[in-house]
């Protein structure tokens, strides 16, 4: 039975993943939320090319999603993409590719980088004077809109998880 | 041995990878700040419409596939309401009981629409009739994209209702769809007087989606249940035009302002169908000499 070659495998399985994201978030991303926190699917697929390609890919699929995020909301143009670039790049240097292979811990791993992410995001709007808030209503808000991602994420891992393992088996026989 | 180039390569990997980083922190901290100097017919605005307008028939689609999971939504809203809430409901379910025979969706359709009808006449207003497409995209911001957008004469900073009440504001258009800023964002403020005494305030709202009504002076009579309206002080909104009705009011003896909590008539992120009003009062009325009568957007045309 011929083989997909492993790099060949890796981008496929990097684009399915990066484009069922977008589709997600154009398709459900403005009629999903919770007590007021609203999901950006975006921000697993930045954390999955970070961790699966390194933190070149991940950086720029953090710039290009979040701009792509911004566009679509009305918050201040740019400030997803920067936010997304660091939180590739932090995701890549701190999480490994094999984490992927784990779902659960996986999700755990995205679901701390996320709170921190929607956190920093809300210190800079109120920095810039775009939103005013207590401290109490953006902790609750990032940890309820964190949560809904990563059900999203752990969704997400759990299938690549359970391709990828059919496909070692595979190969091992 | 046979670490060192693989150490090298990584060396070189997260050199390349800073490098990106830098220029994408560069490239983002420069559109934020263009975005933010420039007006709202800047390129970088342009752009934003114009990738909205790109993006708007899949959001349609995701808005059909949506629908029976919004309704889904609502009845485990209502299952898991408070008494009061629950009163309100039995009252409401009383009321669309004895309507039985006109439940039907596209009735409803057609009298939301009529709704705004009255309301565009009740204010000699003329606007078109949208569809909502999408709700709020993200946790920190509250708006809404309609079908509608500047190829059907919404503008900029025009008001948006649902038959009854405010919805929000225009806050960007592209030729055929517009984003709503809703009256529970952050970023959104009226000036509107409250009850019968009409004490004027700034109503504004907030992350939590609370809205409230700031700088109301602490001698001003306001009492649970007061209707809060558009004030007129602007060209945006009719004078008059309902917003919301008081929830809580606390008046602190060593405070000037009191604390106003307004509970809105309508909520807006789950609205369907909203009525952009594109001329009143005057205005209208010279967009209605200007237009041919048969041709032109009036509240007749809604529809």
């Amino acid at each position: 039975m011929p083989t997909v070659p492993d790099s060949c495998s890796s981008k496929r399985s990097s684009v399915l993943v990066v484009v069922a994201c977008v589709l997600v978030q154009l398709l459900l991303g403005g009629h999903v939320s919770l007590l007021g926190a609203v999901p950006n699917f975006l921000l697993c697929a930045v954390f999955f090319l970070a961790l699966r390609k390194g933190a070149f890919a991940g950086v720029i699929a953090g710039f290009a999603l979040g701009l792509l995020f911004d566009m679509l909301g009305s918050s201040t143009l740019g400030l997803s993409s920067l936010l997304g670039s660091i939180f590739a790049f932090a995701c890549a240097h701190l999480g490994k590719q094999a984490l992927l292979r784990e779902p659960l811990r996986a999700c755990v791993v995205f679901f701390a980088a996320d709170v921190v992410y929607n956190l920093i995001s809300a210190a800079v709007m109120v920095l810039l004077g775009t939103m005013g808030a207590t401290m109490g209503e953006v902790v609750g808000l990032a940890l309820l809109a964190s949560v809904l991602d990563s059900l999203f994420a752990l969704l997400v891992f759990a299938i690549y998880a359970g391709l990828s393992g059919g496909r070692r088996s595979r190969l091992r026989r | 041995m046979t670490k060192l180039p693989s150490l090298g390569a990584d060396a070189r990997g997260g050199k390349a990878a800073f490098r990106a980083l830098v220029v994408c922190t560069c490239l983002s901290a420069l559109l934020m700040t263009v975005y933010s100097q420039e007006g709202p017919n800047g390129p970088v605005h342009t752009l934003r419409a114009g990738v909205q307008w790109a993006v708007s028939p899949l959001q349609n689609l995701g808005s059909s596939l949506a629908k029976p999971f919004d309704t889904l939504h609502t009845n485990l809203v209502n299952a898991s309401a408070d008494e009061e809430t629950l009163t309100e409901l039995r009252d409401r379910n009383a009321y669309l009981l004895s309507q039985l025979g006109e439940l039907q969706q596209y009735k409803e359709e057609n009298e939301s629409l009529r709704a705004m009808l009255g309301l565009a006449s009740s204010f000699g207003a003329s606007g078109v009739a949208a569809q909502v497409i999408t709700g709020p995209q993200d946790t920190w911001t509250q708006t809404i994209v309609i079908n509608r957008g500047s190829n059907d004469g919404v503008g900029l900073d025009m008001p948006v209702t649902d038959g009854a009440s405010l919805v929000g504001q225009v806050c960007a258009v592209s030729p055929t769809t517009a984003t709503v800023r809703l009256i529970n964002d952050p970023m959104f403020s009226m000036s509107v007087s409250v009850g019968e005494s009409g004490a004027a305030g700034i109503l504004s709202g907030s992350v939590d989606s609370t809205v409230r009504v700031d700088y109301v002076s602490s001698d001003d009579a306001v009492s649970v249940g007061d209707v809060v309206r558009a004030s007129g002080r602007s060209d945006v909104y009719p004078k008059g035009l309902a917003v919301g009705t008081v929830a809580s009011v606390v008046s602190e003896p060593s405070s000037l302002f009191q604390d106003i909590v307004v509970k809105p008539l309508t909520q807006a992120a789950n609205a369907s169908e909203v009525f952009v009003i594109t001329a009143y009062g005057a205005q209208a009325d010279a967009a209605s000499t200007d237009q041919d009568p048969d041709g032109g957007q009036s509240a007749g045309d809604a529809q």
